[in-house]
């Protein structure tokens, strides 16, 4: 695994100061594009931060200036205490992006394990690192498939192993549950977890917030490639005015009973039943985590 | 950088021994190979040679074929290509693991040409029936005044003038071409009396008469089985006095009275790898700092261009022709290879909104 700079050991993940990503599209460059205009975040060690916004906020452009593929046409951005796309903090970088892995003819053992030989690993090491990687995301099984032939879930799992491959500080993760099952989702949220235990700071670029809900420290919200909001889940998306339980062990008798004591307080019944359960929960029950 | 480039190199190998690749390389290569090297049971010499300088191209079918392995392998060939961000995200500069696939193509083009021309006469010597390859083999023929401190170069002026030239042995029957060079004069058909000196000092074998032309261009002979010891080719002048010709002596085919060996076809085989490799360098080359498109038409434009400026590439696979009977059409080969290198380069990308 790559050893941190000495001299950026500890710096700072990511200061981003007036941000500006433009290009030219279209036809001989007519369109121009100004993907993130103005922006500015600073991330803390070790937090999990989400970036949340419409399609074409800005999301995946931000992400991809830090990484050094997308131009940066004002301002700054500093990673792990680099320039953004310097090669030694894309190093220290895990990237999931939109998209499958290339090279989709090599099984999924091979693709990892290149991926450790490129970085200059041993071969023994490399592999051994599959292994384990392949065995965590739930994909040994397969390991010696094409991955070009997974499905969409497969794929993300794979990818996210890639991301993890080099135990890197900071975790770039591009619409990450897009495609995944349930059970996908869980594990995601898990690895995040214990990524930021670690101390690696992780930015979730989506538009579910569902999946990462409980895990996100910050939410950046982007709108035309601007932040619109940023600050804790809470204090962005605030609270409703209303109050939700999830009670387990009623009979129809004591719920009649507990709907009659709320009317009797002056509170407004907005919803009440017996929800299906969710498939995630069925699954996990029939299948485990 | 020796970790990336050793890593691009074992994972495109490896892509060879994909099952897949060695029938698509079977299926371009053999037939290829067959069609050009294995002449009709009664199709003569000159209309064979004439369909190996037409056909010749073909032998880059197997390039292209590895070209597309070399691209399902390892995409990252262009610079919008996904592979390539895939690269950068591993913090590996994308040279580095293109190097390593390109010379890996190139080792894999070569043990499979091998390989395959290796099966091809496995197969042809095994099929009962099958004519023969045609061997040709250009052996060194020289004529005295070519010697050091030899006499000055006799011309044939008069009838009864005479050239001598010194014939290896061979190995059966074959085929001798003699280049005219007309001096100063005026130029009509001269008839040309052949006799071989045998080594052994038994009699003369009368080869037979040719006339030459009065423009300029080679004449072919046929040698008998019997004159393949070799000897001292005697050339007369038959002739009216006319414009002074001077000889050369060609290049003296000896045809194979059974199955030959492998050496023409690795021989052919040998000199089109030249040709793929330029094929495949300018391929990688294009892709390493251009578009697909501009990539494709930078290739299309430059590949023939490059290789009729810089004959060497060409060199190989003209001789190995002419050695196979053939006559040269260098602008074939540069025109096959650029449209197969504008074929096999980088496809259209699937450009999103973001770069």
């Amino acid at each position: 695994m790559p050893e941190p700079h000495a001299d950026n050991r500890g710096a700072e993940p990511l200061r981003v100061e007036g941000l500006s990503v433009t290009w030219r599209s279209g036809l001989l460059g007519r369109r121009l594009v100004r993907a993130v205009r103005g922006l500015s975040l600073t991330v803390e060690a070790g937090s999990v931060v989400g970036i949340a916004g419409p399609n074409g906020s800005g999301k995946s452009s931000l992400f991809r200036a830090l990484l050094g593929l997308a131009p940066i046409t004002a301002g700054s951005a500093t990673v792990l205490g680099r320039p953004a796309g310097d090669r030694a903090a894309v190093a220290r970088t895990g990237h999931l992006a939109e998209g499958r892995l290339p090279l989709g003819r090599l099984r999924a053992r091979e693709l990892l394990t290149l991926s450790g030989t490129l970085r200059g690993w041993p071969l023994a090491r490399a592999r051994a690192r599959a292994d384990a990687l392949l065995d965590r995301v739930g994909l040994a099984a397969v390991a010696g498939r094409a991955h070009g032939d997974f499905s969409t879930g497969m794929a993300r799992r794979l990818a996210l192993a890639q991301a993890l491959y080099h135990e890197p500080e900071l975790l770039l993760l591009d619409e990450p549950t897009a495609g995944m099952d349930p059970l996908g989702v869980d594990l995601m949220r898990e690895l995040v977890k214990e990524r930021a235990a670690a101390g690696a700071t992780c930015l979730v670029a989506t538009h579910v917030l569902e999946d990462f809900g409980a895990e996100l420290d910050r939410l950046v919200v982007l709108y035309d490639g601007e932040v619109l909001a940023d600050g804790s889940p809470d204090d962005v998306l605030g609270r409703e005015d209303a109050t939700s339980w999830t009670v387990a062990g009623l009979d129809d008798e004591a719920r009649r009973a507990v709907e009659a004591e709320i009317a009797a307080r002056g509170g407004k019944l907005l919803a009440s039943g017996r929800p299906r359960r969710s498939l995630g929960a069925w699954l996990r029950e029939r299948i485990g985590p | 950088m020796r970790g990336a480039v050793a890593a691009g190199f074992r994972t495109t190998l490896a892509a060879y021994a994909d099952p897949t690749a060695l029938v698509l390389f079977a299926a371009a290569w053999l037939p290829a190979f067959a069609i050009l090297l294995v002449p009709g049971s009664a199709e003569p010499v000159e209309a064979f040679g004439e369909r190996v300088a037409w056909l010749a191209p073909l032998l880059l079918a197997p390039a292209m074929v590895t070209a597309f392995r070399l691209r399902g392998a390892w995409p990252a060939l262009g610079p919008e290509d996904p592979g390539l961000v895939w690269l950068h995200g591993l913090a590996v500069p994308a040279w580095q693991p293109r190097l390593g696939a390109f010379l890996a193509s190139l080792a894999g083009l070569a043990m499979l040409s091998v390989l395959g021309a290796a099966l091809l006469l496995a197969w042809l010597a095994a099929a009962p029936g099958r004519p023969p390859l045609h061997e040709a083999e250009r052996l060194q023929a020289m004529a005295p005044r070519d010697a050091p401190g030899a006499p000055v170069e006799t011309l044939l002026a008069r009838p009864g003038d005479r050239e001598e030239f010194e014939l290896p042995a061979t190995t059966g029957a074959g085929e001798l071409s003699l280049r005219p060079r007309w001096l100063l004069g005026e130029r009509q058909p001269t008839s040309l009396l052949l006799g071989l000196g045998r080594r052994g000092g038994g009699e003369p074998l009368v080869l037979g008469s040719v006339v030459v032309p009065d423009v300029g261009r080679e004449v072919r002979l046929p040698l008998p089985a019997a004159a393949a010891e070799g000897g001292r080719l005697r050339v007369v002048r038959e002739s009216q006095p006319g414009s002074r010709l001077s000889l050369v002596l060609g290049e003296l085919w000896r045809l194979g009275p059974e199955l030959g060996t492998p050496t023409v076809a690795l021989r052919v085989l040998v000199a089109s790898l030249p040709a793929a490799l330029v094929l495949l360098a300018a391929a990688w080359l294009a892709s390493l700092a251009l578009g697909p498109a501009l990539a494709r038409l930078a290739v299309l434009v430059l590949t023939p261009t490059v290789l009729l400026l810089l004959p060497a590439p060409l060199a190989g696979i003209a001789e190995a022709r002419v050695e196979a009977g053939g006559s040269v059409t260098p602008w074939l080969a540069p025109m096959a290879l650029a449209l197969a290198a504008a074929v096999v380069l980088p496809r259209p990308l699937r450009l999103e909104d973001e770069p």
